[in-house]
């Protein structure tokens, strides 16, 4: 019976290796690391495991459970656990690395280890999808880390709880979407390659930022930062759009430095304690978005507020009231702003992002 | 001339207005002011404290996306706009009012500053605090997110996520469903009087415990999850009858926990590679298991074993109609064994061969 189940598993290891169809492979907590691991019927105990038995374009199918230094003796890569040179999780091949039951039970547990929980260093890898992903915690590194040479990853439907940070990536062309970052000590969401997408992805209370945006040209549309010790959103990279995205209880909602952004619409600052927007970058336009309730910790009552070089023109912004930027219930606008347009009602952005 | 159709007309409008004067709905806002008579869309209160203030029993109180709390976070509470003061609470909810947010938690920030209060404390019969789709992020507290006192019956707390708290939602014999709790010390508290009711919760990453059921009467649990908390996914404490009905504890560091009470009643458990058991009595007379699956527990020893869907310290621990991991029932990976200390003996047969089907409904990403 094993000898039949071994073979099957190389049947479909021979084929994923020969392009004839990419295979897929199966990891369970119930699993056990063999050699020929995989099949249904002889699932492997780790990602890690399932990786190395995987080639180019194979499928990895992870079951509800526990990964990672299973026994939490700091020791990584024992028997049936995760492990490898540079971490926990390495995906050094261009798998697509997916949970069947989502993030409410598939934990990837670094149980304190001083690396990133998962690495991706394989251009065009994938790892989750909404509603078939994981939570990632305890990693004193990142909950997911993104080497700079891996263009064009996908990463969905992650929950990274108490990491040192959440998801942080150095690649260009990375499409996130259906992520969530709580309670990381550092950062939630850092972008330092350029050109990458982030949709319906949601960063509260973590240590420092929402989301620091250090690549050109990233765009981040239908997203929440709320309840960061730092900024909500924090875009230095220049050229970086921000859309139908939601920054509430930051310290500061939305920061905008170095090179110019690209479009900045539809959104909503509220309730941000220092600040709803600082600026120190000159010239940016605001356009269609919600700017009240902030400032309540300076005592300045600061909607937008400019420093340095920096100068905005808000384009149809929503200060609170009908009468514009001013006292309560409004904001006021503190520093170089020219106020182009009022718009007298509160503009509808709703991004939808998961609980 | 007035018609009879007209008179019954005017009738029905007379009937509307008076219904509506005693059903309000009152708004708060992040561009609220707390003026005396606030509340209107137009003129939309700044606290939710100054809207219960206003509030009759029956009344909705509707609350924009935005922060509210301690607003300059200097640990005064009641200052302009602010939510207080109240005794050891932040918002008290003394009225028999529904409470939701009109864009859902993710954006509706109740913001306790790190300050050792509960965030929310309910006191009145009746009362709904958040809803699905249209609760409230109760954050930074070193009390409790949520707090149900006992005294109060009929509550419903739904949709809302407790994160970086003591205790995320804290119940004495009230229904709470649909919730998060994520990095609190405690997720559920499950307390005081029986008959609460956690239901399709979900508690995630938490220093102690996912779900943590004590007092008095019965404590029942229903569909939710419990994954990676520190040391317990489930815990009985020190309670009377606790019962467990389709839930999953994965990862954690053990899966249930009876301590000293009564009974704990499991059915449905998916009990997944949690870290030192899936289901361990330490000291209930009482605690059964079935229709379950115990599956990848135990992989750091306790006691001196390891590898244990069961962990009895304490007789009658049964555990039948289980499914151990493997085809063959309790024993050595792949499956789990059932591990007695001392002279216990754990009952498992008979033992199921397949999987359960074990399906929840909680939230995630």
């Amino acid at each position: 019976m094993r000898s039949r189940l071994w073979l099957f598993s190389l049947t479909l290891l021979a084929l994923g290796a020969h392009g004839a169809g990419a295979a897929t492979l199966n990891v369970a907590a119930g699993g056990i690391d063999g050699d020929g691991c995989g099949s249904k019927a002889l699932p492997c105990r780790s990602i890690t495991r399932a990786i190395a038995l995987a080639v180019d374009g194979d499928k990895i199918l992870v079951g509800p459970g526990r990964y990672g230094d299973l026994d939490a003796d700091g020791t990584r890569g024992e028997t049936g656990e995760e492990g490898s040179a540079s971490g926990l999780v390495l995906v050094d091949k261009r798998v697509a690395i997916e949970s069947t039951q989502g993030a409410a039970t598939t934990l990837i547990d670094a149980a304190g280890a001083p690396v990133n929980a998962v690495d991706i260093a394989a251009s065009g890898a994938t790892f989750g999808k909404a509603k078939k992903g994981f939570t990632i915690t305890r990693s004193q590194g990142a909950a997911v880390f993104i080497d700079p040479q891996a263009t064009g990853v996908t990463i969905a439907g992650i929950r990274a709880v108490r990491n040192g940070s959440g998801i942080l990536t150095k690649a260009p062309g990375l499409i996130l979407r259906d992520n969530v970052a709580e309670a990381n000590d550092g950062n939630g969401f850092s972008i330092a390659g350029s050109a990458s997408t982030l949709t319906a992805c949601r960063a509260t209370g973590n240590g420092e930022n929402g989301f620091l945006i250090l690549g050109q040209g990233v765009v981040v549309k239908s997203s929440v930062a709320s309840a960061n010790a730092a900024d909500g959103f924090s875009l230095g990279g220049g050229g970086a759009t921000l859309t139908n995205s939601v920054a509430t209880g930051n310290n500061v909602g939305l920061r905008i430095g170095g090179a110019a952004p690209g479009i900045l619409g539809t959104n909503s600052f509220l309730g941000n304690a220092q600040a709803g927007i600082v600026v120190t970058t000159p010239n940016v336009t605001i356009t269609k978005t919600n700017v009240f309730g902030n400032g309540s910790t300076g005592a300045t009552n600061c909607g937008i507020l400019t420093a340095g070089a920096g100068s905005v023109n808000a384009d149809g912004v929503c200060f609170g009231a009908p009468t514009g930027p001013g006292d309560d219930p409004a904001d006021q606008i503190c520093g170089t702003i020219i106020v182009l347009e009022i718009v007298d009602k509160v503009i509808k952005v709703t991004p939808k992002v998961p609980l | 001339m007035i018609t009879p159709t007209l008179k019954a007309f005017s009738f029905v409008l007379f009937l509307a207005a008076a219904s509506a004067a005693h059903a309000t709905v009152l708004q708060v806002a992040n561009n609220g002011l707390d003026a005396p008579n606030c509340g209107t869309k137009a003129a939309p209160c700044r606290s939710i404290t100054r809207a219960i203030d206003l509030a009759a029993d029956g009344d909705s109180i509707v609350v924009g996306p935005g922060r509210y709390g301690d607003l300059d976070r200097d640990g005064t509470l009641g200052e302009v706009n602010e939510e207080g003061p109240e005794t050891g609470a932040m918002i008290l909810v003394d009225k028999s009012v529904s409470i939701t947010s009109s864009t859902g938690a993710v954006g509706t920030i109740i913001d306790v500053a790190g300050f050792n209060r509960t965030g929310v404390r309910i006191t009145a019969s009746g009362a709904r605090f958040g809803k699905a789709k249209k609760g409230f992020t109760v954050f930074d507290s070193s009390g409790a997110g949520v707090n149900i006192q006992g005294a109060a019956s009929n509550v419903v707390v739904e949709g809302n996520l407790a994160i970086l708290t003591n205790a995320g939602f804290a119940t004495g014999g009230q229904l709470v469903q649909g919730n998060v709790a994520s990095a609190t010390t405690e997720g559920f508290v499950l307390g005081s009087a029986g008959g609460s009711l956690a239901r399709g919760n979900l508690s995630v990453v938490n220093s102690i415990a996912g779900f943590d059921a004590g007092g008095i009467g019965t404590q029942r649990m229903e569909g939710n999850v419990a994954i990676g908390n520190d040391s317990f996914g489930f815990l009985a404490g020190l309670h009377n009858a606790v019962e467990l009905v389709g839930n999953v504890a994965v990862g954690n560091g053990q899966g249930v926990f009876a301590g000293n009470g009564g009974s704990v009643t499991i059915t449905g458990l998916a009990a997944l590679a949690n870290v030192q058991g899936g289901v361990h009595n330490q000291g209930t007379p009482a605690v059964s298991v079935s229709a379950s699956n115990l599956v990848g527990n135990g992989a750091k020893a306790l006691g001196g074993s390891a590898n244990c869907g069961t962990i009895n310290e304490n007789n009658p621990l049964t555990a039948t109609n289980v499914f151990w991991g493997a085809s063959t029932g309790p024993g050595a990976d792949p499956a789990d064994q059932a591990c007695d200390v001392g002279n216990q003996v754990t009952t498992v047969a008979p033992f199921a061969a397949k999987p359960f089907k074990i399906k929840t409904k909680v939230p995630q990403p």
